[in-house]
């Protein structure tokens, strides 16, 4: 009973286009007033204290300002001219270097519209110049651009490990196999396409080996950072938090190093900072406020007796979770579907015996799919925007084969679960 | 009442001006605990707290800057079908549900610190902070997203009830996708538009 009002307003809510935060805060109201003489919603203080000194999400605000620092050194352009060099040979030409630099550069920052949004700019004059077909071009940018938020680090990863009380450092470790794997898939599925069809792809110009190795030095500073960021966390030196500080202080120095490190650049990073962790944490507040609500209220318990009591099988039950993600990715804004789904779902899952940490992994990939789905798939209008001209039928027609290296790389983890689970 | 808006989006600056100096500042130490620790075995014995109580207050400030911005994710998927009216009717309920929401939530996080100052609380480390110190400053930033919110609302129902439909739509509308773009990545859409549409 509960539930079904739950599930009636919140989808109220939500097509009323009530600011997401403020939709869960307000369902979780409701819920106390109608459904309990206990005052639940005075823990609301407290818990909005609890969640804002949370020294994990700390992580999430500095992860966010080394993206954009980074942004600013202009580092993309180098990252892509050197990535070129290094996989035009291929056929597909451009387009590996497009998923490439992509992968490396939206590890690094936290949000795919800048980093779809960038990594357009750069490449389409690219495409334009050598004849590219623009759908496919397109539609590899928008793929690449979700590979950020498997590779570590990831602010969803951290958000998932947040909602989950899950190792952060475990979910980012998880993330790099799959995260890597999936970016080959992506790099063999334009190779197949583009010797099936070769109009569809074209050449690059050709680099020299000595072109080659004098490119590397443009990727010294983007390793630097991998180096720092995941070494410290992987040998254990430091917590997520703190190799985000360190990252972010290196990044000021690559910032520097490039020159371009100067007020207007300082405020410009802070103000794109802040704005989105203002847009995630009001969000966690009300996500963390709701959960406490449904389990003050029971409904979490409800729910996940009322799966156990339909009797179906782990693997059905997983399937039907998944078959929801993608139904409601194709509707809500992925950071909203992540808070509002996961402390329902996550009982779920533990309940059935997954690993929680691959099942991070999984919600991860499937938040991938979301962002390249339409007709709310971001990234495919943000490419479509930096494109310019031409129909975004192009590139949803193009995107097809990517959605299907999800899949594909969502059904492989659920038979080889090691495929994450090996460097935890 | 515009006026009031512009003073309200100065402090909004500032304060995210402060927050990327605490931002900086904080790194800075986080990572000298972690030479300290690593190479001299010893630590500050205040690295980890200080960066909660600093993100507290970086947390509660952003609110309200990133309602300026229009940063708060509405669900759109609706909104962007239904006629201009319409919309403009969804600007002014969303306004006013958040005005629900961020009034208690102001409310009670006040009696969060006022438990705090009462009850003379000290965390319980070896800094042993009284709590006031850092929930006052949250508050703070609490307060103003809530005056903030209410001074949005009024001008919006002011608006509505003025049938300034077309201002309601740039101050309150869903951000379209081009603002979106510009405010993360600095990137002009319309700019490139011009220059590339017939490139091919």
């Amino acid at each position: 009973m509960i539930w079904i009002v739950t599930l009636t307003v919140l989808i109220l809510f939500l097509l009323a286009s009530m600011t997401v935060g403020a939709a869960m805060g307000n369902l979780g109201f409701v819920l106390t007033k109608v459904f309990s003489t206990l005052p639940f919603h005075r823990a609301m203080g407290e818990v909005v204290w609890n969640v804002s000194s949370n020294y994990n999400l700390f992580a999430i605000p500095l992860y966010i300002m080394l993206g954009q620092l980074l942004v600013k050194s202009g580092i993309a352009q180098r990252t892509y001219r050197a990535m070129d060099k290094w996989l035009s040979w291929l056929p597909g030409g451009l387009l590996h270097a497009n998923i490439a630099s992509s992968a490396i550069f939206a590890a690094t920052s936290g949000s795919s519209v800048a980093t779809a949004a960038t990594m357009g700019t750069i490449s389409f004059p690219e495409c334009r110049r050598f004849g590219y077909n623009e759908g496919f071009f397109a539609a590899s940018i928008a793929a690449g651009g979700t590979l950020g938020i498997l590779i570590p680090p990831s602010i969803n990863l951290i958000v998932y490990g947040f909602l989950t009380n899950t190792s952060i450092p475990k979910l980012f470790l998880a993330g790099i196999v799959p995260g890597v794997l999936l970016a080959i898939l992506f790099m063999v599925i334009i190779f197949v396409v583009c010797v099936i069809n070769p109009s569809v792809g074209s050449d690059s110009t050709k680099a020299t080996m000595a072109e080659r190795l004098t490119s590397l030095k443009d990727l010294v500073p983007i390793f630097m950072v991998f180096i720092v960021v995941l070494g410290s966390i992987y040998t254990g030196l430091a917590t997520p938090t703190e190799s985000a500080a360190l990252g972010v202080l290196v990044a000021t120095a690559i910032t520097a190093y490039y020159k371009k490190l100067n007020w207007k650049t300082f405020v410009e990073a802070t103000e794109g900072t802040v704005k989105t962790t203002g847009m995630i944490m009001l969000i966690l507040f009300a996500a963390y406020f709701l959960n406490f609500i449904f389990i003050s209220l029971g409904v979490t318990r409800q729910i996940t007796e009322f799966i156990d009591a339909l009797g179906f099988s782990p693997a059905n039950t997983l399937f039907a979770i998944i078959c929801m993600y993608i139904i409601l990715g194709v509707f809500i804004e992925t950071l909203s579907m992540m808070a509002l789904t996961i402390p329902v779902v996550h009982p779920i899952i533990v309940n059935l015996g997954y690993d929680p940490i691959w099942f991070g992994v999984v919600m991860i990939l499937l938040v991938e799919m979301a962002l390249i789905t339409p007709p709310v798939g971001l990234n495919l209008y943000v490419t479509q925007g930096v494109r310019g001209s031409g129909s975004i039928r192009d590139i949803i027609l193009w995107i097809i084969p990517f959605v299907m290296a999800i899949v594909l790389m969502i059904m492989l983890l659920i038979k080889f679960p090691a495929l994450a689970l090996i460097l935890t | 009442m515009m006026g009031i808006i512009k003073s309200l989006e100065k402090v909004s600056h500032w304060s995210v001006i402060v927050c990327g100096f605490l931002l900086m500042g904080m790194s800075l130490f986080i990572a000298l605990e972690v030479v300290l620790r690593k190479f001299f075995s010893v630590s500050t014995k205040g690295a980890d707290e200080l960066s909660a109580y600093t993100f507290a207050i970086i947390c509660a400030w952003s609110l309200s800057y990133t309602l300026i911005k229009k940063g708060h994710i509405r669900i759109d998927f609706l909104y962007t079908k239904l006629s201009f009216g319409l919309q403009r009717l969804l600007d002014v309920t969303s306004f006013l549900a958040l005005a629900a929401f961020v009034s208690p939530m102001t409310y009670y996080t006040f009696k969060t610190l006022k438990t705090s100052i009462v009850r003379l609380s000290r965390a319980n480390t070896p800094l042993q902070t009284p709590m006031w110190i850092p929930q006052g400053l949250w508050f703070l930033g609490i307060l103003f997203f809530f005056i903030v919110v209410i001074v949005f609302t009024v001008v919006i129902l002011k608006m509505a009830w003025q049938r300034q439909f077309q201002e309601m739509a740039d101050f309150a509308g869903c951000p379209v996708l081009d603002e979106e773009i510009k405010e993360e990545s600095g990137i002009d859409i319309k700019k490139i538009q011009g220059q590339g549409g017939d490139n091919k």
